[in-house]
C-alpha cells in the first residue's frame, strides 16, 4: 500500500483548488493512511475483476431525450444575484489572463 | 389542545373536520421550533405561514433539509460557501409540497453539504438528540435538523436526503421513521449533489402509514431529472396490507454476528419473533464477509470522488461566497479554502486521490466493480426473500466526546451496511423498535428495487405490534 | 535530415439547435449578456442536465456524413478542471463513448484523393465567454452549455495544403448538413492544430506541439508553414522540441507560447451519473440520416452528369450553400438547369457581390426565378426583357406578371399580327427590299429593327425575322 506525503496531499488538494494549515494536512495524513488501509479491503474479493463498473444500480426508465424546444430563461438580475460583483449585467472579477 | 403530537394522517383528518385550523397550526409548530431551539434542528426558521387552498397537505407544517433549493429562500447546505446563497428556483420535491398545500416552517441543519453521520459539521452548529436533554448525545446524520423537528413534534414529516443512511440511521437515533425509496423514485431535481449515483430524497415520518402516504405525494417522473423513473406511482396508503403470513425475510448472519450491544440484539430477536408470529418465515443468509467489509471503502471511495465533481462549482466565481487573490487560481482556493469545513475538504482530497490518472482503474473503478457485484448479491437474496431485516446500527445514539471527525478509523460492518440500499439502487427504510435507556433504537428493512408496498406492508406490520408508533420525544417526560 | 511534418487537426463545431446541450435556454449569438441563461448554466446547486434531441441528431447526420460508426447507446462522461468560465467546474462531454468513430474524410492534393482518418467525433458543451479588461473579467453565462460538435482527425496530414483542404471540406460538410453555421472568424467552428515533425520513412513520431487560436484558414496556413520551418530549424540545429500550447499571433504571422503541457495533467474522467445511457434505436437512426441533405461531392455529380452543368459551373454554385440551395430550389419548380445556372452566376451574383447582401436578403425568390424562366421560355417575353425584367426583381418586391404589365413587356408572337407588321415594313422601305433581293442579304437586320420599332420592342424577333424572309420571297 502506498505511503502517501504531505507533498502528494498537497498536489491533490491543489488540483481541487484547495489549500489548508500545515497541520490540518499533518491530520489528514494519518487519516489517509487509515482510510487506504481500508481501501485495500477491496482487493480481497473474488470475481470482481469480471464486473461491469456500475453507475446505474439498474437500467433507468426515464424521460431520454429532450425536445429542441426554448424553455423559459432567468431575468438577469436572478443570474446576477448571488455574485460578489457585477458590472455590465455580467459576473467581475480580477483579470483572468494575465 | 395541541394537534402536532398527532400522525400526518390524523393531523389532515383534524384539519378537515375543522377541529383544528391551518393557522393555528403552523403558529404552534413555529411555537415549538422556537421552543426547542437548544436542540438546534434549524438554520432558518420562516415566520411565513401562507397557505394554499384546499390541497391533500393544506395547513400542514413541515421542515426541510437546507440542501434542498427554495426559491428565495436562504439555503445553505449548512456550509459556510454558500452562507448567503438565496435560490432562483424550487426543488421538484419543494414544488409538489406547495402545490399540496404544505407549508414549509424551516430549513433544517445538516452535516456539511450532506458529507457526515453525525449531525456535527454544520456552519450553524452541531445538533443534538432530543431524547437526552443534556445534549452529550448526537442526532445521527447527515439530516440531523430534519429527523430532530419530527422527533420533537415541531412537524409531522420533514425531508431529508440519503446518500450512505442519511435519513435512516438519525431516524434510528431518535426513534421514528426513516425511508429512502428507490433510486429515480423521487426527482432529485434541486437537491444540492453529494454523490449523484447514490444520492436519494429520502423523509422521515413518525408513523409507516404517513410514511405510505407521502411517497404517493412525492414521487414520480419529471421532466428536469432524467434519472427519475417513469415508472406508474402507487396508493401505497390504500394498498397498505399486515397480512405478513407466508412472507420471507432474510436476515444477514455476517452482520448481525459482528454486533454485540445486548439491547440491539434484543430488539432484533423480538422483532423476528413478531414476524414469526404473524406467519412469516425469517431466515438466516450468508454473504461473503470480505464483500461486506468492503461496502464502507466502496461507498467512500464512490461518494468522494463523485463529491469532489459535486462540488467543484462552489468556486467563489458566480454565486457562492468569494475570498479575494491575486489571479483566479487565488481567488478559488481562498473561497474554497475558507469556505469549505475541515472533514469536507479531507473527503473531497480523498476522491482527488481515487481518481488521480494513477488510481482511478485500481481505486474509483474497481470500488464501481465491487458495487456491481455487491447489488448482484442482494439481488440474489431477493430472487428467494421479500426483504431483509437488519438493525439499523450496531449500538444507540453516540455521545459526541466518543465521535473523532475523522472518517472511520474501523471498518464496522454493523454501523455500515445501511449503505447498500444506496449502492444498489433499493428502497430501505428505519423504524423504532426498543430502547437502550432512554435512546431509541431502530430497525432496518430493504427490499427490491420498486418494491416499496411490500416494505411499507412489512413495516407497518413491526409497527403495529410494537409500541413506538408516533412517537414523540417530550422533555417534560424526562 | 529528410523531415516530414505529421500534423492532426481537432475542430469543435457550434450546433445550430435552438437550445442548449443540457437546457432548455435559447441558442443565439450577439444577445445582451445573461439573457439567455437558465439556472443549469450557472451550475446553481441541484440542477440537473437532459439531452437535447436535435443535438444528437445533428452529431448523427455528421458521423455519418463523415463514414463513421455510429454507437446506439449515448454515454456521457464528466471532464473535471477548474476554469473561470466553467460555472460546474467539469465539462459534460463524451470520453469513453463517442458518438461516431473510426471514419474518413477525402480530399484532393496534387491532382490526387487521400483519405483523412477521423478518430472520433463527440457530443460536448460549451464554456461561458469571458472579456478580458485592464485589470478585470466579465463573464457572460449566454455561450455556457451550447452544443458542440468535436472532431478528431488522425495523423494523418502532411502539409498545409493538406490542412487547409481538409477544413474546407469539413466545414462544408457541415455547412451542408445544416447542422452548424461554420464560421471561423465568429468561433462556430475553430480549429486546433497538432503537430510534430519527423524523419521521413521513420514511423517514430517527434515531439508535438498545439496551436490555437486560428480564426480563419489562411491563418491555419500561415501557422502551420511557420511551426515546421519553426521545428525543422530546432531539429537541424540539433535542439529539442518542447511539448507545449502555442497560439497564432496575427501581427507577426508566428506561433508563440501559451503554455507548456503539464505532463500531470488530470481530468478525473468519470462517467456523468446524471444522464443514464440513451439506447437510440436501429429505426430511429435510419429515420434520422433519412434526413440527410446532399453534399457538395454528390451534388456536383449530379449537377455535372444529370444537369449537364460545366466543371466550372458547377463548382461556382456550390461555393455557397446559399446560392446552391437556390438553384436546387428552382430547378425543382422548373427543369431548366441551363438557364437557371446562367441567371444566377450572371446578373444575380453581380448584383448581389454589389450590393454586399447573401440571397435570402434579397428580392428575388426560387418561385420568381423561376416564373421569369418560363415567361421567357414560353417566349412570352424576349430574353432582352426577361434581363430587363430580372433587374427590376431584384430591386422590388414585385412579381413577374406585375413588372411585365407594367412595362408593357408582352412579347406579340401571334403570326398575323406580326406579319401585318412585316408587310408595313417592307412596302415603306421598298428600296432596301430591293437591296436585299440585290443580293446585300445583311439588311435584312435593318429590316428586322424596323418591325421591332414598329411593335414597340414587343415583337417576337425570331418570328420577325422568318416571317420577312417569308414575305420578301414571295416579292421575288
Amino acid at each position: 500500500m502506498e505511503k502517501i506525503t504531505t507533498k502528494r496531499l498537497k498536489e491533490l488538494a491543489r488540483s481541487l483548488m484547495l489549500d489548508m494549515s500545515e497541520s490540518d494536512y499533518e491530520d489528514l495524513k494519518e487519516e489517509f493512511n487509515i482510510v487506504l488501509k481500508q481501501f485495500d479491503l477491496i482487493n480481497n474479493i473474488e470475481g470482481v475483476d469480471s464486473k461491469e463498473p456500475m453507475t446505474f444500480p439498474f437500467e433507468i426508465q426515464g424521460v431520454g431525450l429532450r425536445e429542441d424546444i426554448e424553455g423559459p430563461t432567468l431575468e438577469i438580475k436572478d443570474v446576477l444575484k448571488n455574485s460578489k460583483d457585477h458590472q455590465f449585467n455580467q459576473i467581475k472579477i480580477n483579470r483572468v489572463v494575465k | 389542545m395541541s394537534y402536532l403530537n398527532k400522525s400526518l394522517i390524523d393531523i389532515i383528518e383534524a384539519l378537515k373536520n375543522k377541529q383544528v385550523s391551518a393557522k393555528e397550526l403552523v403558529e404552534e409548530s413555529l411555537l415549538l421550533a422556537n421552543k426547542y431551539s437548544k436542540y438546534n434542528p434549524f438554520v432558518t426558521i420562516l415566520g411565513d405561514t401562507k397557505v394554499n387552498s384546499e390541497a391533500p397537505l393544506y395547513g400542514v407544517p413541515y421542515a426541510l433539509k437546507d440542501n434542498f433549493s427554495t426559491k428565495d429562500i436562504l439555503t445553505t447546505g449548512s456550509s459556510n460557501i454558500l452562507k448567503d446563497y438565496i435560490p432562483v428556483f424550487d426543488a421538484t420535491v419543494v414544488e409538489k409540497l406547495k402545490e399540496s398545500g404544505a407549508t414549509l416552517i424551516g430549513k433544517t441543519v445538516l452535516d456539511e453539504l450532506a458529507m457526515g453521520g453525525t449531525g456535527v459539521s454544520g456552519h450553524t452548529g452541531r445538533v443534538y438528540n432530543p431524547y437526552d436533554p443534556s445534549l452529550n448525545t448526537i442526532s445521527g446524520g447527515s439530516s440531523a435538523g430534519s429527523a430532530v423537528a419530527v422527533a420533537l413534534g415541531i412537524v409531522p414529516f420533514a425531508i431529508g436526503s440519503d446518500t450512505g443512511d442519511s435519513v435512516r440511521k438519525p431516524a434510528a437515533h431518535c426513534g421514528i421513521v426513516g425511508i429512502k425509496p428507490t433510486y429515480g423514485r423521487i426527482s432529485r431535481y434541486g437537491l444540492f449533489p453529494f454523490a449523484t449515483s447514490i444520492d436519494h430524497v429520502a423523509y422521515f415520518t413518525r408513523t409507516v402509514r404517513d410514511s405510505a402516504f407521502l411517497l404517493s405525494l412525492l414521487e414520480g417522473s419529471d421532466n428536469k431529472d432524467a434519472t427519475a423513473s417513469t415508472r406508474e406511482g402507487h396508493n401505497y396508503l390504500k394498498d397498505l396490507n399486515t397480512d405478513v403470513k407466508g412472507k420471507k425475510i432474510a436476515v444477514i448472519s455476517e452482520i448481525v454476528d459482528c454486533i454485540s450491544e445486548p439491547s440491539i440484539l434484543s430488539s432484533l430477536d423480538n422483532a423476528i419473533s413478531i414476524y414469526k408470529e404473524g406467519g412469516a418465515t425469517v431466515e438466516r443468509v450468508s454473504v461473503d464477509l470480505n464483500l461486506l467489509r468492503a461496502i464502507l471503502p466502496v461507498y467512500m471511495i464512490i461518494s468522494c470522488s463523485e463529491a469532489t465533481s459535486n462540488n467543484a462549482g462552489l468556486d467563489g466565481i458566480n454565486f457562492t461566497s468569494r475570498e479575494e487573490g491575486n489571479d483566479f487560481e487565488e481567488v478559488m482556493i481562498n473561497s474554497r479554502s475558507k469556505g469549505l469545513g475541515k472533514s469536507v475538504k479531507n473527503r473531497l482530497v480523498l476522491g482527488a486521490y481515487c481518481l488521480d490518472n494513477e488510481n482511478i482503474e485500481n481505486v474509483f473503478i474497481k470500488a464501481q466493480k465491487v458495487r456491481s457485484l455487491i447489488t448482484e448479491t442482494i439481488n440474489n437474496i431477493f430472487k428467494d426473500y421479500d426483504a431483509i431485516l437488519l438493525p439499523a446500527s450496531a449500538d444507540a445514539a453516540p455521545t459526541f466526546d466518543t465521535l473523532s471527525d475523522r472518517m472511520s478509523d474501523e471498518c464496522i460492518i454493523g454501523e455500515n451496511h445501511l449503505a447498500i440500499a444506496n449502492l444498489g439502487g433499493f428502497p430501505s427504510l428505519t423504524l423504532p423498535y426498543g430502547f437502550k435507556g432512554n435512546l431509541p433504537l431502530g430497525v432496518n428493512l430493504t427490499c427490491k428495487a420498486f418494491d416499496e408496498q411490500t416494505l411499507f406492508n412489512l413495516s407497518a406490520y413491526l409497527e403495529s405490534k410494537l409500541p413506538y408508533e408516533n412517537m414523540i420525544a417530550k422533555e417534560e417526560e424526562k | 535530415m529528410n523531415l516530414e511534418p505529421v500534423i492532426g487537426i481537432e475542430v469543435h463545431c457550434e450546433l445550430k439547435t435552438k437550445t442548449k446541450m443540457f437546457s432548455s435556454a435559447p441558442v443565439s449569438f450577439n444577445a445582451v449578456p445573461n439573457s439567455l441563461v437558465q439556472p443549469l448554466d450557472l451550475a446553481l446547486p441541484g440542477t440537473l442536465p437532459r439531452v437535447n434531441k436535435r443535438a444528437v441528431e445533428m452529431a448523427l447526420l455528421a458521423s455519418k456524413a463523415l463514414n463513421m460508426e455510429i454507437d446506439n447507446e449515448l454515454v456521457f462522461d464528466r471532464k473535471n478542471y477548474f476554469y473561470t468560465d466553467l460555472a460546474k467546474g467539469f465539462q459534460i462531454t463524451q470520453d469513453k463513448r463517442p458518438i461516431g468513430r473510426n471514419g474518413y474524410l477525402e480530399i484532393e492534393a496534387d491532382g490526387s484523393y487521400k483519405k483523412i482518418r477521423i478518430n472520433r467525433l463527440h457530443m460536448e458543451e460549451d464554456t461561458a465567454k469571458q472579456t478580458h479588461f485592464d485589470d478585470y473579467t466579465l463573464i457572460d453565462y449566454n455561450r455556457s452549455g451550447n452544443p458542440l460538435i468535436e472532431i478528431v482527425s488522425g495523423p494523418d496530414i502532411r502539409s498545409a495544403k493538406e490542412a487547409c483542404k481538409y477544413i474546407e471540406n469539413l466545414r462544408a460538410t457541415l455547412l451542408y448538413l445544416g447542422v452548424s453555421d461554420v464560421k471561423m472568424e465568429e468561433g462556430s467552428m475553430r480549429c486546433d492544430i497538432n503537430i510534430s515533425i519527423k524523419e521521413k520513412g521513420s514511423s517514430v513520431l517527434g515531439t508535438k506541439t498545439e496551436i490555437k487560436n486560428l480564426n480563419s484558414i489562411s491563418n491555419v496556413e500561415k501557422a502551420i508553414e511557420y511551426e515546421i520551418e519553426r521545428q525543422s530549424k530546432l531539429l537541424q540545429a540539433g535542439k529539442k522540441i518542447i511539448q507545449e500550447t502555442r497560439r497564432f499571433d496575427e501581427e507577426s504571422k508566428t506561433t508563440v507560447t501559451m503554455r507548456v503541457k503539464n505532463d500531470s495533467l488530470n481530468y478525473k474522467y468519470f462517467r456523468e451519473p446524471n444522464i443514464a445511457p440513451i439506447k437510440l434505436s436501429d429505426e430511429y437512426i435510419d429515420q434520422v440520416l433519412s434526413d440527410m441533405p446532399l453534399l457538395p461531392v454528390e451534388l456536383n455529380k449530379i449537377y455535372t452528369t444529370k444537369y449537364n452543368l460545366s466543371a466550372y459551373d458547377s463548382e461556382q454554385l456550390l461555393l455557397n450553400k446559399e446560392i446552391s440551395d437556390f438553384f436546387n430550389e428552382c430547378v425543382k419548380i422548373i427543369n431548366e438547369p441551363k438557364l437557371i445556372t446562367n441567371f444566377i452566376l450572371g446578373d444575380v451574383l453581380a448584383f448581389l457581390n454589389k450590393r454586399g447582401l447573401p440571397i435570402s436578403e434579397c428580392n428575388l425568390t426560387p418561385n420568381k426565378l423561376a416564373d421569369l424562366i418560363k415567361s421567357l421560355v414560353s417566349n412570352a417575353i424576349s430574353s432582352k426583357q426577361a434581363k430587363i425584367v430580372l433587374n427590376e426583381l431584384l430591386e422590388s418586391d414585385k412579381s413577374v406578371e406585375q413588372i411585365i404589365k407594367e412595362k408593357g413587356l408582352v412579347q406579340i408572337s401571334d403570326e398575323n399580327e406580326i406579319r401585318t407588321l412585316v408587310n408595313i415594313v417592307l412596302s415603306d422601305n421598298k428600296n432596301a427590299v430591293k437591296d436585299y433581293l440585290g443580293g446585300k442579304t445583311n439588311i435584312l437586320g435593318f429590316l428586322v429593327g424596323q418591325v421591332m420599332k414598329l411593335s414597340k420592342g414587343k415583337a417576337n424577333p425570331e418570328l420577325a425575322n422568318t416571317l420577312i424572309l417569308e414575305e420578301i420571297n414571295k416579292l421575288n
